[in-house]
């Protein structure tokens, strides 16, 4: 039963990384894709997580709490970029 | 004291978070002890004053409210993206913040953020106001109370500021 | 029973993740879309950890926990910091924008 609630989160997550890709292809502001941007790297970290069940491991989590740090400040000069035209002043 | 350890809470916090991510041993103790002593002191011209907790219930108590208001919010959000787009009524609401330490506005800001479907998107210069968008506003001014009565209102009974 | 608790877990968290993103393809305006990645993945990806601190009980509960801290720490952050370019930008929306909040041009 935990093997099939895997798979079905798995084939989830897999399908929400689609629909940000759709999101982030189609746009159409800037700001859309960065939000698009946003989604896809917290989605990312979920797929670390259900891999790391799937596997019976620990070792992917490092590689979620990377990806949530260089996640948040890329999102965070990207949205400054947007909304000013410079990262820092 | 005060120039060696500005922040002693933040300093207990690191050391504790080092030692239980990098495991205990006497040369990460040594390490813990000088990151906590060092972080503090670099960051504390961007802290500027932390407020005091008054009441740690009352923190606790908050807490729960804002976890059991993410449940709702996120089956409401969810209830709401799926059903019909075309009778959702979104809208830009002014609420005012009477809160002044800039530490419990940006608690107050963070906490409406987290729950039903309103985001703050801008303070005013002078911190008296924000401008937040609401995904299905039925009320304005029942919205506005709302949050000013559950989340403001213990704030400002639990931070002293 | 413990296989039970992380299934549906992991089946709430997974299903959070898809109904984000599919708010993020389904709705009209940036200011709209704006709503649903930024809470349902947080809850989503908090009850993923749960799950996982549940199924694999090791000495890493700690790191798990501290990606579930700081994914709900920042998320507020980086809805406030993409809604400001949405008002700076003068992105369209459904609401109308206002026009004489004075955050939203300095």
């Amino acid at each position: 039963m935990l093997t099939a609630a895997v798979y079905v989160a798995l084939g989830s997550i897999a399908l929400a990384l689609t629909l940000c890709m759709v999101r982030l292809m189609r746009g159409p502001h800037p700001a859309d894709r960065a939000l698009a941007f946003d989604t896809l790297y917290i989605n990312t970290i979920a797929l670390l997580i259900v891999l790391d069940i799937y596997l019976s491991t620990s070792i992917f989590f490092e590689a979620a709490l990377l990806i949530a740090l260089t996640g948040f400040v890329a999102t965070a000069a990207l949205a400054r970029f947007l909304a000013r035209g410079k990262v820092m002043e | 004291m005060n120039t060696l350890c500005p922040f002693p809470m933040l300093s207990v916090i690191l050391a504790a978070t080092w030692l239980a991510l990098a495991g205990f041993s006497p040369a990460h103790l040594g390490l813990a002890l000088v990151l906590a002593l060092t972080i503090p002191r670099a960051v504390a011209p961007l802290l500027g004053g932390l407020p005091g907790i008054r009441s740690v219930t009352g923190a606790i108590r908050l807490a729960g409210h804002v976890v059991w208001d993410i449940l709702i919010a996120n089956i409401i959000v969810a209830r709401l993206v799926l059903g019909p787009v075309s009778r959702l009524r979104p809208a830009f609401v002014k609420v005012p913040v009477t809160v002044t330490h800039p530490s419990a506005i940006s608690l107050f800001m963070s906490m409406i953020s987290i729950t039903p479907g309103s985001i703050p998107l801008a303070l005013s210069p002078d911190a008296r106001t924000m401008l937040v968008h609401v995904l299905d506003l039925e009320d304005e001014e029942a919205f506005i109370a709302k949050v000013k009565e559950r989340y403001e209102r213990p704030l400002m009974e639990i931070l002293e500021c | 029973m413990l296989d039970l608790l992380v299934s549906v877990l992991l089946l709430v968290g997974s299903l959070f993740i898809v109904v984000g993103a599919f708010s993020l393809v389904r709705l009209p305006d940036f200011f709209m879309r704006l709503h649903g990645p930024t809470k349902s993945t947080t809850l989503g990806v908090g009850s993923l950890l749960l799950a996982a601190v549940i199924h694999t009980a090791d000495g890493l509960t700690l790191h798990k926990l501290l990606i579930a801290l700081f994914l709900f720490m920042t998320a507020p952050v980086s809805a406030f910091l993409l809604g400001q370019v949405g008002l700076r930008r003068r992105v369209t929306s459904r609401a109308p924008l206002p026009e004489d909040f004075p955050g939203s041009h300095q």
